[in-house]
């Protein structure tokens, strides 16, 4: 048996068991389980964990219940259900590690261990029974319940939780992956906002420090770009001006306000007039003179 | 309620609320990081232009550059020339169709507003009057 100093406490399905803040395990007796056994050539335990609720089917009363399978000493399969909302009922606000059935013990029940004034805890082909303490003759002594029943192995974690929706092994991994996730969404998420910079602005700024503030820019950039667009539209005028030169037209006057911008040629040849006419928008104004006229 | 009961379930839950959390975050970042790296796009585009134009239109050399014009035009056809507050007042007469152009590419080349171009061709001679400021 297992070497355990952690108080392991017997539950019986109509005794309360006495409270202690402390850690302790538990022995169910057979009232809080359904137990059968099966010579079933099954290899693995989480086959025959599947098995079971098919096994015990025939044994039990409309309910929710988990299982448990373990083989006894002679390689028999022993099928076991329990309501585990009934165990955790009758545990009410005590620390459990584990919970063992008292068939996992059951070598050490050949000597009755009573259970209360009327009933005991035997064996019947070496299944774990409550067995009537009437029905042993009299003078049979009844040995008491201690650690030295604890299990070496087997049992269960009993979760206190009021569904089976989600067991411990499961919501630990969940809670790993996700706070995998969470940590490095958060790196991610960290490295998004730190590499907002402003560094190259901050260095144009340094460098012209009467731009820092946007009102100052807008005005600037206001008042250039108004003389930027005049401006470049004059010259592009005086440039089509050379090109109408280029086709043989002679300039007579040109005029260049803040209006309007004015140029008036001569052209000898009639044809080269009408192939201007067909680029540019130019007016006829007799005597051979034509004027090219712009709004500013 | 006791909550140890349920200790499993609320680091779970807890967990995934974390993670959701984070997630919000990360999204955030990302769309806040996206939105700041085009604004700063633009804003630099913006003083860039700023910049440009200033030097352009600002260019602080102007009045020394702006005597260029009446280089290599005989003093003999320039009737005025008063470069003075940021102000040209130019007037040139007898000028050839090459001077003209030589003066007028001048002009155009230098970043400054032309307020007045007046050019009259008279006895197979121009005459040019020019104002401009920078």
């Amino acid at each position: 048996m297992r070497n355990n100093s952690r108080e392991l406490i017997l539950l019986h399905h109509d005794t309360k068991p006495r409270y202690t803040d402390k850690t302790v395990d538990i022995m169910l007796s057979p009232s809080l389980y359904t137990l059968t056994k099966k010579p079933l050539e099954i290899k693995y335990k989480r086959q025959a964990k599947a098995l079971a609720p098919s096994v015990l089917d025939e044994l039990l009363d409309e309910g929710e219940y988990s299982y448990d399978v373990f083989k006894d000493i002679d390689g028999v399969w022993v099928f076991i259900a329990y309501d585990k909302s009934k165990i955790i009922k009758l545990l009410d606000k005590f620390d459990v590690n584990r919970v063992y059935f008292a068939q996992q013990s059951f070598e050490l029940f050949k000597h009755p261990i009573s259970l209360n004034s009327n009933q005991a805890l035997g064996l019947v082909d070496n299944i774990v029974t409550t067995i009537p303490k009437i029905a042993f003759g009299e003078g049979q002594r009844f040995l008491s319940f201690d650690n030295s029943f604890t299990p070496n192995s087997g049992g269960f974690k009993l979760s206190k939780s009021s569904n089976d929706f989600i067991d411990i092994k499961s919501s630990i991994i969940l809670s790993i992956i996700f706070m995998i996730f969470a940590i490095s969404f958060g790196v991610e998420g960290y490295g998004y906002s730190s590499t907002i910079s402003n560094q190259s602005i901050n260095e144009l700024l340094e460098d012209y420090p009467s731009l820092q503030s946007k009102y100052s820019r807008d005005s600037i950039l206001s008042k250039y770009n108004k003389i930027d667009k005049i401006e470049r539209k004059k010259r592009e005028f005086l440039k089509s001006i050379s090109s109408i030169v280029k086709y043989g037209a002679k300039l007579q006057t040109l005029i260049i306000t803040d209006k309007a911008m004015i140029v008036t040629m001569s052209i000898k040849d009639k044809s080269i007039y009408s192939d201007l006419a067909k680029s540019i928008k130019i007016k006829d104004i007799g005597n051979g003179i034509v004027e090219f006229r712009e709004s500013i | 309620m006791n909550i140890e009961q349920y200790k499993f379930e609320i680091v779970l839950i807890s967990s995934f609320l974390l993670m959701i959390m984070t997630f919000i975050y990360k999204s955030t970042s990302y769309s806040t990081m996206k939105s700041d790296t085009i604004e700063n796009k633009i804003e630099n585009q913006e003083i860039n232009r700023v910049i440009a134009l200033k030097e352009l239109w600002g260019d602080k050399k102007l009045t020394k550059k702006v005597n260029s014009i009446k280089q290599g035009v005989s003093q003999a056809k320039i009737k005025e020339f008063k470069n003075r507050n940021k102000k040209l007042k130019a007037s040139f007469q007898d000028l050839s169709i090459n001077e003209l152009n030589t003066i007028i590419k001048k002009v155009t080349n230098l970043a400054i507003s032309v307020i007045k171009l007046d050019i009259k061709y008279k006895n197979e001679k121009y005459r040019l009057e020019l104002k401009c400021k920078w």
